[in-house]
C-alpha cells in the first residue's frame, strides 16, 4: 500500500526526492502521513482537493482488495 | 522507423540538418553521436567530420498510449485482483480497458474509483509528455452501461417535465454524466437543459420550453465547453 502511494505521489510532484511517507498500522487501519516539498503541496492536493482525493480513492480500493482500511493525510 | 546517418562539420550542424531532412524539431529526434569530429589543426590537418545517427522518436500518440497502459498496470499491481489492461487509440482519445474478475471494486460507488484511476493516469501522462491527452478508463463496459441508463433517466425526466410544465433537477453529477444528459435531450425542442450549482454539487435542470415562444435552447457548444 505504501509503495502505491509513493509511486503515485512521486509521479505527480516535481521533487520526488523530497517525498516522505510515514505509515503505521492500528487495528487493521493503515494510517499514512505524507510530506512533500512546499512547492509540491498544491500539486499533490490539486484544485478543490481533486488530486489527493483521487489518490485516496484508489488507495482505499487497493486496501479493500487486501481486506484492510487505509487513511492518507497530508502534513504541512 | 527510418534511421539516418549524417556527416557534418560539427554535431550541432548535423542535428540541424537532420531536423531539416526529417522535418521535425530536435526534441522529437532520437540522436546518437557516432563521432564528435574535430577541426584538427587550423581546420586543415586531421579534420574529422562529426557523424550522428538520427531517427524520429516514437509517434507521440503511440508513446502516450503505451505509457498510459504502463501507469495503469503499475497502479493495479497493488490491487489484489487479477487484472489485464487493454489499450486502444480512437478519435483522439486513449481508451484503457481493465479486464478483471467482475467485482465492482474498481468501479466504486457511482464510478468513483474508475474516475479516480482515470484522473491519476491522465495527470501522470500529462506531466510526463507535457501534452493534453484524453484518457478514458473503463472496465466491464461500465461507461457504456452508465450512458444507457443515464439516457433513459433523461427521457423519463423529460416526459415528466413535459406533462407538469415544471422544471426538474437531476441529482448531483460529474461533468461526464451531465454531458450525457445534455446530449440525450439536445434534439428535443420542448425542453432545454442547463447545469446549475458548484463543484461536486453541480446538477442538470430540465426546463420546459413555453409553447408559442421561440425555443431558445442552450447552444450545445457553449455549454459543453464548460463541461
Amino acid at each position: 500500500m505504501k509503495e502505491l502511494v509513493e509511486y503515485l505521489v512521486k509521479s505527480i510532484v516535481d521533487s520526488p526526492q523530497e517525498v516522505l511517507l510515514d505509515a503505521h498500522e492500528n487495528d487493521g487501519t493503515l494510517l499514512m502521513e505524507l510530506k512533500v516539498a512546499d512547492d509540491d503541496l498544491g500539486r499533490i492536493i490539486g484544485k478543490n482537493g481533486n488530486t489527493i482525493n483521487a489518490i485516496r480513492t484508489v488507495v482505499q480500493a487497493a486496501a479493500t482488495s487486501h481486506k484492510k482500511r487505509a487513511k492518507l493525510d497530508v502534513l504541512s | 522507423m527510418s534511421t539516418l546517418e549524417i556527416e557534418e562539420k560539427s554535431v550541432e550542424d548535423a542535428i540541424s540538418l537532420a531536423c531539416e531532412k526529417l522535418k521535425l524539431p530536435p526534441e522529437k529526434l532520437e540522436i546518437e553521436v557516432l563521432s564528435k569530429g574535430s577541426s584538427g589543426i587550423f581546420g586543415i590537418v586531421g579534420a574529422k567530420k562529426a557523424r550522428i545517427r538520427v531517427s524520429a522518436k516514437e509517434l507521440p500518440a503511440e508513446a502516450a498510449r503505451e505509457r498510459a497502459k504502463e501507469i495503469l498496470s503499475e497502479i493495479l499491481k497493488h490491487v489484489d485482483l487479477p487484472t489485464v489492461v487493454e489499450s486502444e487509440s480512437k478519435n483522439g482519445h486513449i481508451y484503457l480497458n481493465i479486464i478483471s474478475n467482475g467485482s465492482g471494486l474498481l468501479i466504486g460507488k457511482r464510478g468513483k474509483t474508475l474516475q479516480a484511476l482515470q484522473y491519476l493516469v491522465s495527470k501522470i501522462v500529462q506531466k510526463e509528455t507535457g501534452e493534453n491527452v484524453s484518457i478514458i478508463v473503463d472496465t466491464e463496459n461500465y461507461r457504456s452501461k452508465r450512458e444507457d441508463s443515464l439516457t433513459e433517466l433523461a427521457q423519463q425526466l423529460c416526459e415528466k417535465v413535459k406533462k407538469s410544465r415544471r422544471p426538474l433537477t437531476t441529482g448531483p453529477m460529474n461533468a461526464q454524466d451531465r454531458r450525457i444528459i445534455h446530449l440525450a435531450l439536445k434534439e428535443d425542442q420542448d425542453v432545454r437543459t442547463k447545469s446549475k450549482g458548484e463543484g461536486n454539487l453541480r446538477r442538470v435542470v430540465i426546463y420546459p420550453v413555453k409553447k408559442g415562444k421561440k425555443s431558445h435552447k442552450t447552444v450545445p457548444g457553449e455549454e459543453n465547453t464548460r463541461e
